[in-house]
């Protein structure tokens, strides 16, 4: 487990970062050798630049060496994207954390890449602005790593995701070229769309070190729904009705009955346990139009059979219903050992049949099936949960998530809707895309990375084979 | 010797999930992974799998967390990282023995009321002593920026003043001194005991109790907090009352760990007796009934939440609740009122640079609300944002005092002197 890095590539990483900011003692590279999958892999050196210089510097050392680079910020992506191959660099983005600028006359914002998402959300809603992307992991999740992995959230059924805020970026190029891609202006067809192209790349064509982001006006209101089904199917078929009836709110979540029970076992938020499947709306805007959004949505739900419709009636009460949606991985955590969060997504029209399938596929290989979703942009979070203590608990896993993503992918659907590939599903990659536009995806990495250094083993496979191997 | 079987099962339940840098102080001020509960566990770890030995660089990162118990309970998975790293502390310091001035400071001088009365005065005196030269100036102003927010005379220590207290029958509530209140803040002990006895809670205040063992347990020192906590129990399962209330969150805290300390020694059924007793003053008064009185303040007052109270005591509306009832109290919520404000007791000592980075934005969101008093539950979070305050006319004050203050007429310490 010794570094086996040259002692003068850490030398010159020395020089451009001070000692305090190049790492590899043992503890150090253990506590960067994980992201939140089981995968584990511990790097040679972790650098901590502060600057958009200073990156180009440790990148141009790197090829120099030919040492492979895996850029990391809060280290919380869900598919292995941050665990660097063992014995080669992380660049940690912890320490390039700054707001450059709230541009409240052209409603952007500019920031480094390691600022925590949450902090952005602070600093523009203190301004009454709003920047709308929140994946879960938004506390601890740095913008930096939602702009590579292209993070979507909750809200995206309204307001999209990362990449829909996107406006310009810094990046640095393995072989040490800082090139701008975008601006700071919502119209701009200059050339390729290069902003985009790096949105979702997953830390494999560049280092994103500064990012310009576009701002909306904050929603005067907002409230909250729980709707309660007898069936999980009934709730199934209300998104769809949703969609058709030209509603949409902020957030349409869903959490089916055997969630809800773990919730109401371990942190009650008061769910009445017996309901098939819970659904959680929030709606935003101006006063009226949100009014009119509650009412709309009520008649449609009622019209579908639901149990019962509820307006939490104040921030308190909105508060603790959300408290139940966020507790839900934890509980998940609290009563497996193992929970694979996947994020499998559908064409908005195949929520019903995806969730059926999802709940089948569970049973067919005995494993737990546990059903979120940010349902209105047909993001599911099927859980596939098990105790390892289990004899083949493991394989039937694998096997679940083999016929999950089948299942996705004969509906229309994705891989991934959020998460990214990562190594996880590096598999998977050609059950999606034919082999003529992999060859594509290939190609363009091979421009802007020669020698496959950046995050190298992500996506796709260079040197060797591996599967869905997130297993503790 | 550490409980090898169960910290490593502990530690494997962590699921990564990277949560607890949401919540943690010291990950907040440094952004390292070995500055955070999931970085931490994951060292435990592999240290009880043997890949990794007890480094001098392992103990830095032990002894750098601020032990605010907030990974704990925000944890998905549910992991006890505060107890994996106190043991490992503890494991630390029977290895390489404690700092000689921590030794005396932690087995020497606060398990002894007078020397700790003693020590005070030293400290206070080399503060106050401009004229000899060097005296104040050899001081590090985190020590004396600190010392600043005790009062400039030294009172008599409230244990001394009162003497063996009687608890006579009917006497419902037994007070635990915290040895902040004793000794740099009597004034809370009388505002305290004032507010319960106007509600009609007889109380008493125990005099007989030590210390309560939390700075020996923060830095490791498991034999001298045990040790406090049997003497402690003694002295207070003698007592025929119905709650042991307590001033400071970090005594309240402590008492309740007691079982947790005493696991397996004789004495941990009585530990565990005494901490059912345990609450939080401001707890007890909205859960039994407290009275206001009828001065008008004209205040504008914001609340800081003290870990140990927030985190271990589950303790946040209630000092809120006082603090509304107050007549002419506006009170003002603070961003991020539960985030730590860096003291953790010794921490802002031993770690003055990491205590001012989780310092700075604390006083910032405090004075956001540009409030004229902030009220905190614990007197060492007292010490510490007053010393952040220290540039600002900004006072903090404990809400039982704010309470005891509504009562416009003489306060009960005068007539108790007058009884002595």
């Amino acid at each position: 487990m010794k570094s086996v890095l040259p002692e003068q590539l850490i030398q010159e990483m020395v020089q451009v970062l001070g000692k305090d900011r190049v790492k590899k003692e043992l503890e150090d590279l253990i506590c960067y050798s994980y992201d939140s999958t089981n995968m584990i892999e511990m790097p040679g050196v972790v650098v901590f630049p502060k600057t958009t210089i200073e990156v180009s510097s440790l990148l141009k050392i790197a090829t120099h060496w030919r040492i492979p680079v895996t850029t990391r910020g809060g280290g919380t992506n869900l598919v292995g994207g941050t665990v660097p191959q063992e014995g080669t660099i992380v660049l940690s983005t912890q320490l390039f954390n700054q707001i450059v600028e709230v541009d409240e006359e052209n409603l952007v914002a500019v920031v480094e890449p390691g600022l925590i998402t949450r902090d952005l959300h602070r600093a523009v809603e203190a301004r009454g602005l709003f920047y709308p992307p929140d994946p879960a992991s938004l506390n601890m999740s740095t913008i930096g790593g939602n702009v590579a992995e292209n993070a979507g959230g909750p809200r995206g059924f309204k307001y999209g995701v990362t990449r829909d805020y996107l406006l310009g970026l810094t990046v640095v190029l393995m072989d040490g070229r800082i090139i701008k891609a975008g601006g700071r202006t919502i119209k701009n067809v200059s050339g390729y769309d290069l902003t985009r192209f790096f949105a979702g790349s997953e830390g494999t064509l560049g280092v994103i070190t500064e990012i310009t982001v576009r701002l909306i006006p904050l929603p005067e209101y907002k409230r909250t729904m729980l709707v309660l089904f007898d069936e999980l199917g009934q709730a199934a078929e209300t998104v769809s009705a949703i969609i058709k009836g030209k509603v949409v709110p902020t957030t349409l979540e869903l959490m089916d009955h055997e969630i809800i029970d773990l919730i109401e076992q371990r942190d009650p938020v008061g769910f009445p346990r017996d309901v098939g499947a819970a659904m959680l709306f929030e709606v935003d805007g101006g006063q009226n139009e949100v009014q009119a959004q509650i009412e709309k949505i009520e008649r449609i739900c009622l019209n579908q059979g639901a149990r019962s419709v509820k307006l939490a009636a104040n921030q308190e009460e909105a508060d603790n219903l959300w408290r139940g949606r966020r507790n839900a991985f934890g509980v998940m955590a609290q009563s497996f050992t193992n929970v694979y969060p996947e994020d499998a997504t559908v064409p908005r029209n195949k929520v019903p049949e995806m969730i059926k399938r999802m709940k089948e596929i569970g049973k067919k290989f005995n494993v737990g099936m546990l059903i979120l979703g940010h349902m209105g942009d047909g993001n599911l979070h099927p859980n596939i949960c098990i105790n390892d203590d289990q004899p083949g608990a493991l394989e039937r896993a694998e096997q679940a998530i083999d016929a999950l993503f089948a299942a996705a992918l004969e509906c229309g659907g994705t891989l991934s809707g959020e998460h990214g590939i990562g190594r996880a599903k590096k598999k998977y990659l050609s059950w999606q895309f034919d082999a003529d536009t992999i060859a594509v995806m290939k190609e363009l990495k091979r421009t802007l990375d020669p020698y496959g250094l950046l995050n190298p083993g992500k996506i796709f496979e260079v040197d060797r084979e591996e599967g869905h191997n997130n297993v503790r | 010797m550490l409980d090898k079987a169960r910290l490593y099962a502990e530690s494997k339940k962590c699921i990564r999930c990277g949560l607890c840098q949401a919540v943690c102080p010291s990950y907040r001020a440094m952004r390292n992974e070995a500055s955070v509960a999931r970085g931490r566990n994951r060292l435990i770890r592999l240290l009880l799998e043997g890949q990794l030995s007890m480094t001098p660089r392992l103990k830095e990162d032990m002894f750098a967390c601020l032990g605010c118990e907030a990974c704990k309970i925000n944890c998905p998975a549910g992991v006890i990282t505060p107890e994996l790293i106190s043991a490992l502390k503890a494991e630390y310091v029977e290895k390489d023995g404690l700092p000689f001035i921590q030794r005396t400071i932690l087995r020497g001088v606060l398990p002894h009321s007078k020397r700790f009365a003693l020590a005070m005065k030293m400290f206070k005196l080399g503060q106050t002593v401009k004229i000899v030269p060097g005296v104040a100036s050899k001081m590090p102003e985190t020590l004396s920026g600190r010392l600043a927010a005790i009062p400039e005379r030294l009172p008599k220590p409230l244990s001394e003043e009162l003497g063996k207290q009687d608890f006579p029958d009917g006497t419902k509530v037994a007070y635990f001194l915290s040895c902040t209140t004793n000794f740099m803040f009597p004034d809370l002990g009388w505002d305290a005991l004032q507010v319960l006895e106007r509600a009609g809670h007889g109380t008493a205040i125990s005099t007989e109790t030590v210390c309560c063992g939390k700075p020996q347990a923060s830095l490791g020192d498991k034999e001298t907090t045990v040790k406090m906590a049997i003497h402690n129990i003694r002295a207070l399962s003698n007592l025929n009352v119905e709650a042991i209330l307590t001033d400071c969150a970090t005594c309240g805290s402590a008492l309740k760990e007691y079982p947790h300390w005493l696991k397996g020694h004789p004495m941990e059924e009585e530990a565990k007796g005494i901490a059912e007793k345990v609450q939080d003053i401001s707890e007890y008064l909205v859960k039994k009934g407290f009275k206001v009185g009828s001065l008008h303040q004209n205040l504008r007052v914001t609340y800081h939440d003290p870990c140990h109270l927030n985190h271990v005591l589950g303790v946040r509306t209630e000092p809120r609740q006082i603090l509304k009832a107050l007549p002419g109290v506006e009170f003002v919520e603070s961003p991020d009122a539960d985030r730590c404000c860096g003291g953790a007791g010794s921490f802002c000592l031993t770690h003055p640079e990491i205590s001012e980075r989780i310092l700075e934005p604390k006083v910032s969101s405090l004075a956001s609300t540009n409030p004229d008093l902030v009220a905190t539950g614990c007197p060492m979070c007292k010490i510490q944002l007053q010393y952040g305050l220290r540039k600002t006319d900004v006072k903090v004050i404990h809400p039982v005092q704010l309470l005891a203050r509504t009562f416009s007429e003489k306060t009960l310490r005068p007539d108790r002197s007058a009884n002595k």
